[in-house]
């Protein structure tokens, strides 16, 4: 049976001389559970890790492994004492040892420390079996220098789980393999995570990463936890716009609320009266200005006929990319062109005349004031390559 | 032991930088005429006209001697790290070497090589060749011969960190359409940086307070640096509280370096060793090898064969002052008499093992210092690098004063010991041990350690197991360095000789002193041999690589 | 757990403390017994006193090493006392004495200096003991010290100059001061600023032949900080003449196998005293003084004469193989003297030569 291993993170707070990188962030994660932080370079996830590792020590708050606080106030339990397995974005490898003595060297740590039964043999055993694990049988006399980028990567793997730590912490590990391995090594890790149930903090930029690996992701910003949630909810009912984002591209559709209750319906700046989800806990008056996001593949489109009673647009870009078409519609009423999804086997050229059309139901409202849209630039550019969903 | 490291680092400091210093500060307050304290030493001293020249000339000395340094240092390091120059291995384990000799012998040495009248080069080579004969006295004989002294300094950490350093970033570069030439000017070589820094620090400071060679080729024409100017100052009749007055000019420079290091690339990050191995590349020179190989031969002929056959060629000889003729030669004559000085092999002795000590002693301190200026987040920080170079300021002269005002007296009584000649032996090579695993550390991922702390191991277990393995190649060429520098230390040693703790470069600097010239040929080739021995010795016993 | 951060600092403070008591433990020197005023007056007592004491220690850098060696041999053999000597230039021993006046803890017991300047100023503020010599009277008139002072002369030794045996015909030697200024070759020259045995010279000359530095000057010259660069550069050929030549640095050359000699221009001729005296706090005061007395007896002085030292008793013979010198061609310069005319001369110096 594995050991109790839910994490709890309560007020944590890092402050680095002026600037505050993590602002007081609460998280309780359950035994077994993985978790994903997400945000841009910057937003406090390493902060966070490095706290939980026991790199860091927090300004304020508390971590609490398993029932036992290991940072708060007057309380640092030193990062060898903390059971906690860490994958580096570096792998931070030691070149002086070989692949089996680095994935073996935390187990003659503890043989040392008399924490560990069995002798040399057994010792042996358990890096093989870790090896196995993640397919490097056969490796173990090499040097890191001599394996591939992706080997080394599942040797750094293999050190951080072969001690069966607590938690697993990984720091955007996949970020300096190409892309097929990448796919690869996702699903193993996700694997691997499931089988031996450990309890598991993944940091990544990568949405895609966050999206496949999570159980719950928490969305940071400048030190500011966002959101927190299992994968969909985030893609669908992303809370602000920052969030939103973070998972993929979105339209921020402005539209004016006409009722709220029973069903939030509104008039979208198209002209189109729709109804919307809504975050929880969420209320607004009747005529008040708000924000609608909706992801391009929610939105419908196609050739403007004369008759159209919906909103009208021109074709800006259009990109064939077989599965499907990307399109950058100026839309009649929008101040930002609105980008669009489609499975078509016939992709309209530019400057065609559209009609826009939204369903009820895919819309989600913006936990933001309507005018913050002019206030700030859109987070990815209105080109067609941040568009595609490979 | 995490937490206690901090103490001992300052349990270190306070001892080997505080209290010497301190009682060199302090006493230079002291006025003797009126018997108060004040600031008047330094005004006395500083306004004189000698001084002030001497400051000038010490600044342009050693800034020649850094470029003349850098000139062969660094080519010669990539030649010897990067590419398949045939003897690589064996120019990189003798270049350190040139420092088998006290200054003021490798001086001397130069005298009978290129003295305007009586050098044998003028005599033999320039003269018969139509050429000019050279003069080695004056500013120009001064920069050549500390250039070819003090170029290792560079040399070394700079092949380490050529050696550490992830082809990976090289072949980046290239695949990006760079060529070579381009790559070596805008990846590697702002790469090394720091170790070039560094050591080009430690030449600047080195030819801004070496005594010996400017004394024995400068003096003659009446050319002065910062330490010759200084100790004829206070030496006739002593005054000792101008001592600390010498370190100022030096401590100011030092201060401008180490502001301006921070400047140049305090921000950025030269991790190399990123826990991501990489191959080492080797360029292949083709027929340029050979051209390779000819820089470095005539290099290890200037900074080592010559100076040093000229003491062999000594130590062959009845006299110097006799006309260089087979009748005025001899085998063993000399070496026999060396052996029959009293004392010799007891100072022998205790050279090899003060020099041992002082050596591991240092570099113990030097870790320590750098793990907490690069890993902890000690409120100590910002005094380390300071602390630790502070000590570089003094001549060996003036921290022999140091020492004896510090400990001799109560509460330590260390005068007349071994034990004080070890401490002020530790103090003189800190500085650059600090420098060089600094250098060294610069490029090791933080991660690397965090990774072992991670997984279970002590501070001081993953300091044993990864962290000192993984700078294993500044710490075998600091501690080479260092052997080789302590085992001639003469500067402080002379000082703090009292006549019963004997060590071997006190015995060569009688020799000289008797005018025995021919037996301190024979010594100088003596401890040149111990020297290659230790040198082979610990190559073979602690470099071996990790296979690359 | 909250005692976590608290312990380390208390364990480092006593790290600390431990490693400071390590290097103060080591143990402290017996206080001497008596200090210098109250040594037995008698001198059967005095030697048991310092026989009691066992060993000695001179800072000689008024010796040669010859001369010091041939000190140490001696005494060891006539009391059975262990001697170490520390043999360094002056300027060394003088920085040495005055570093461990500072640390008020002295290793020498006995000093020895060229440059009386310095031992007269340490006389004056009671660093040094006077030895209670019994033969002062007999040291020769233009060599003694005054009476209240604590340090003596021990040795003299004539400044001519030096030369190359095998490269210069003793033959054309120049015999005068001023025939030696116009010799063509190069001259090595000792610099006052930096010994005292070279501004000695210079202020010999001064009143032998004023007109000698200047014409010195019109020469090529290399001038030198040390008597150890001197014999150098006059030994290997860069220099043809070494200006002073000082006999006990000569001798010191010779001994070693090195061709060089002194020349004696005619006439009146400069002296380079050599001075020693016991040290007030010396750890080891009743052998300070024995030494110090030994060094001046009748005995010892016919010993020196044996390694070509001379002698500073009247009556004396010259050593062996010694230019004889009659006393009235000697110019001895007082230490006063020296110390009033200093600036001046090295004003004169740095014209002459041009530095």
């Amino acid at each position: 049976m594995r050991r109790l291993s839910d994490l709890k993170i309560e007020g944590l707070q890092k402050v680095f001389g002026e600037a505050t990188a993590v602002r007081d962030l609460d998280l309780h994660i359950e035994s077994g559970e993985s978790i994903v932080l997400l945000g841009p370079s910057g937003c406090g996830k390493t902060t966070t890790l490095r706290m939980v590792a026991g790199f860091e020590r927090p300004t304020g708050g508390r971590i609490t492994i398993g029932g036992t606080v290991v940072a708060g106030p007057g309380v640092f339990v030193p990062p060898d004492q903390r059971e906690v397995g860490v994958v580096f974005q570096s792998y931070a490898l030691w070149p002086h040892m070989t692949v089996a003595d680095n994935v073996g060297f935390g187990l003659t740590v503890r043989r040392r420390r008399k924490t560990l039964e069995g002798g040399r043999a057994s010792i042996a055993g358990r890096v093989q079996s870790a090896l196995e694990q993640v397919q490097l049988d056969g490796l173990g006399s090499r040097y890191p220098h001599e394996l591939s980028g992706g080997q080394q990567q599942r040797v750094a793997l293999a050190r951080a789980l072969v001690t069966e730590p607590r938690v697993l912490l990984l720091d955007e590990p996949l970020s300096n393999l190409d892309t097929r391995l990448r796919e690869d090594m996702r699903l193993a890790i996700r694997n691997i995570q499931r089988e031996s149930g450990v309890t598991m903090i993944y940091i990544t930029h990568d949405r895609i990463e966050a999206l496949a690996l999570a159980d719950r992701i928490v969305a940071l910003k400048a030190g500011e936890t966002q959101q927190i949630g299992p994968p969909e909810q985030l893609y669908q009912n992303p809370r602000n716009r920052f969030v939103a984002l973070s998972l993929g591209p979105a339209n921020f559709i402005p539209a004016t609320v006409q009722s709220w209750a029973p069903d939030v319906v509104v008039r979208l700046d198209t002209g189109q009266v729709v109804g919307i989800n809504t975050p929880p806990g969420m209320t607004r008056r009747p005529s008040e200005k708000v924000l609608v996001c909706v992801r391009p593949p929610d939105i419908g489109i196609e050739r403007r006929k004369d008759d159209a009673e919906t909103a009208g647009g021109t074709v800006r870009e259009a990109v064939f990319l077989g599965d499907e078409t990307h399109y950058i519609v100026d839309v009649d009423g929008l101040p930002d062109p609105v980008r669009i999804v489609q499975r078509t086997l016939r992709p309209m050229d530019r400057g065609t005349q559209v009609t826009v059309l939204i369903d009820s139901g895919v819309g989600n409202l913006i936990d933001e004031p309507a005018d913050a849209l002019a206030a700030q630039p859109p987070a990815e550019g209105a080109q067609l390559s941040s568009l595609s969903v490979s | 032991m995490e937490s206690l490291a901090p103490w001992l680092w300052v349990a270190a400091t306070f001892f080997l930088v505080v209290v010497p210093v301190g009682s060199l500060l302090w006493k230079s307050l002291e006025l003797p005429e009126s018997g108060s304290r004040g600031l008047d030493n330094y005004a006395e001293v500083l306004t004189q006209g000698s001084v002030l020249e001497a400051i000038f000339n010490s600044f342009w000395i050693g800034t020649a001697t850094t470029i003349g340094a850098l000139l062969i240092a660094v080519p010669f390091a990539f030649l010897v790290s990067r590419t398949d120059m045939p003897g690589r291995r064996f120019f990189r384990s003798v270049a350190v070497l040139t420092f088998a000799a006290p200054s003021f012998i490798a001086a001397m040495g130069w005298i009978l090589l290129l003295g305007p009248r009586g050098g044998l080069l003028n005599e033999y080579v320039l003269v018969p060749l139509g050429l000019p004969a050279f003069d080695i006295f004056g500013a120009k004989g001064i920069i050549l011969v500390l250039t070819l002294f003090l170029y290792p300094l560079v040399f070394l950490p700079v092949t380490d960190a050529l050696d550490n350093m992830d082809s990976r970033l090289e072949e980046a570069a290239e695949s990006a359409g760079a060529t070579r030439w381009h790559t070596l000017r805008a990846v590697t070589l702002p790469l090394m940086l720091p170790p070039i820094f560094s050591g080009s620090l430690l030449v600047f400071i080195s030819a801004f307070v070496i005594f010996g060679p400017v004394a024995l080729l400068g003096g003659p024409v009446g050319f002065q640096t910062i330490p010759t100017a200084m100790l004829e100052l206070m030496t006739f009749p002593p005054r000792i509280e101008y001592a600390a007055v010498l370190g100022l000019p030096v401590l100011f420079a030092l201060g401008v370096l180490l502001y301006l290091q921070r400047k140049l690339y305090g921000k950025r990050a030269y991790t190399t060793v990123g826990g991501k191995p990489g191959q080492k590349r080797t360029v292949e020179l083709g027929v340029w090898r050979w051209v390779a190989w000819f820089f470095g031969f005539v290099v290890l002929l200037f900074s080592i064969v010559l100076p040093f056959g000229v003491l062999l060629l000594t130590s062959f000889r009845k006299a110097v002052g006799l006309p260089l003729t087979w009748d005025n030669l001899v085998l063993f004559d000399n070496y026999r008499a060396l052996v029959e000085r009293p004392a010799i092999l007891e100072s022998f002795w205790n050279s090899l093992w003060i020099a041992l000590v002082a050596t591991v002693a240092s570099i113990v301190v030097a870790v320590l210092a750098v793990w907490l200026l690069e890993r902890s987040r000690t409120r100590l920080r910002p005094a380390i690098q300071p602390f630790m170079l502070a000590p570089l300021a003094f001549p060996g002269a003036i921290l022999g004063i140091a020492m004896v005002i510090a400990y001799s007296g109560s509460p330590y009584w260390l005068g007349g010991t071994l034990t004080i000649m070890l401490l002020a032996y530790l103090i003189r090579v800190v500085p650059q041990s600090f420098t060089y695993v600094h250098a060294g550390f610069k490029q090791v991922n933080a991660e690397t350690e965090e990774a072992a702390r991670v997984l279970g191991a002590s501070w001081s277990e993953s300091m044993r197991r990864v962290t000192i393995p993984l700078l294993r190649g500044p710490i075998l060429s600091i501690g080479v360095l260092n052997f080789v520098l302590l085992f001639r230390e003469l500067d402080v040693s002379i000082f703090l000789f009292t006549g019963t703790n004997n060590v071997a470069p006190v015995i060569l600097y009688n020799l000289a002193s008797e005018s025995q010239f021919q037996l301190m040929g024979a010594l100088s080739v003596v401890m040149l041999v111990i020297n290659l021995g230790v040198v082979l010795v610990a190559r073979r016993l602690l470099g071996v690589r990790v296979a690359h | 757990m909250s005692s976590r951060s608290v312990r380390p600092r208390a364990a480092g403070i006593a790290a600390v403390a431990v490693l400071a008591t390590a290097i103060a433990g080591c143990s402290a020197p017996e206080s001497s017994t008596q200090a210098a005023e109250d040594l037995p007056t008698d001198q059967e007592e005095l030697i048991a006193a310092a026989q009691e004491e066992g060993e000695v220690s001179i800072g000689a850098g008024g010796h040669t090493r010859e001369q010091v060696e041939l000190l140490a041999a001696s005494f060891e053999e006539e009391y059975g006392i262990d001697v170490t000597f520390v043999r360094a230039s002056g300027g060394d021993i003088a920085q040495q004495v005055s570093a461990q006046l500072s640390a008020e803890a002295l290793q020498f017991d006995v000093v020895s200096l060229n440059d009386e300047a310095t031992l007269s100023t340490w006389s004056e503020e009671g660093v040094l003991a006077d030895p209670e010599l019994e033969n002062r009277d007999e040291i020769l008139d233009p060599l003694a010290t005054p009476d209240d002072a604590a340090h003596v002369p021990f040795t003299w030794a004539a400044m001519g100059y030096s030369y190359n045996e095998a490269s210069t015909d003793p033959a054309s030697l120049p015999t005068t001061w001023s025939e030696l200024a116009d010799q063509p070759g190069v001259f090595a020259v000792a610099n006052p600023n930096s010994s005292g045995a070279a501004l000695t010279f210079v202020a010999a000359m001064d009143q032998i032949e004023p007109g000698f530095l200047s014409a010195l000057g019109e020469a090529e010259t290399l001038i030198s900080d040390s008597a150890l660069a001197l014999t150098q550069l006059v030994a290997t050929g860069e220099a043809d003449f070494g200006i002073p030549g000082i006999e006990a640095d000569v001798a010191t050359a010779a001994n070693a196998g090195e061709p060089l000699a002194m020349g004696y221009p005619e006439g009146d001729i400069g002296v380079l005293t050599s001075f020693i005296a016991p040290l007030a706090d010396s750890p080891h005061p009743a052998a300070a003084r024995l030494l110090t007395q030994y060094q001046l007896s009748e005995e010892f002085q016919n010993i020196q004469a044996g390694i070509g030292s001379r002698a500073v008793l009247t009556g004396a013979d010259v050593p062996e193989g010694a230019e004889e010198l009659g006393e009235d061609r000697l110019v001895v310069i007082q230490a006063d003297e020296l110390s009033a005319q200093k600036d001046e001369l090295l004003a004169k110096f740095s014209e002459a030569m041009g530095v």
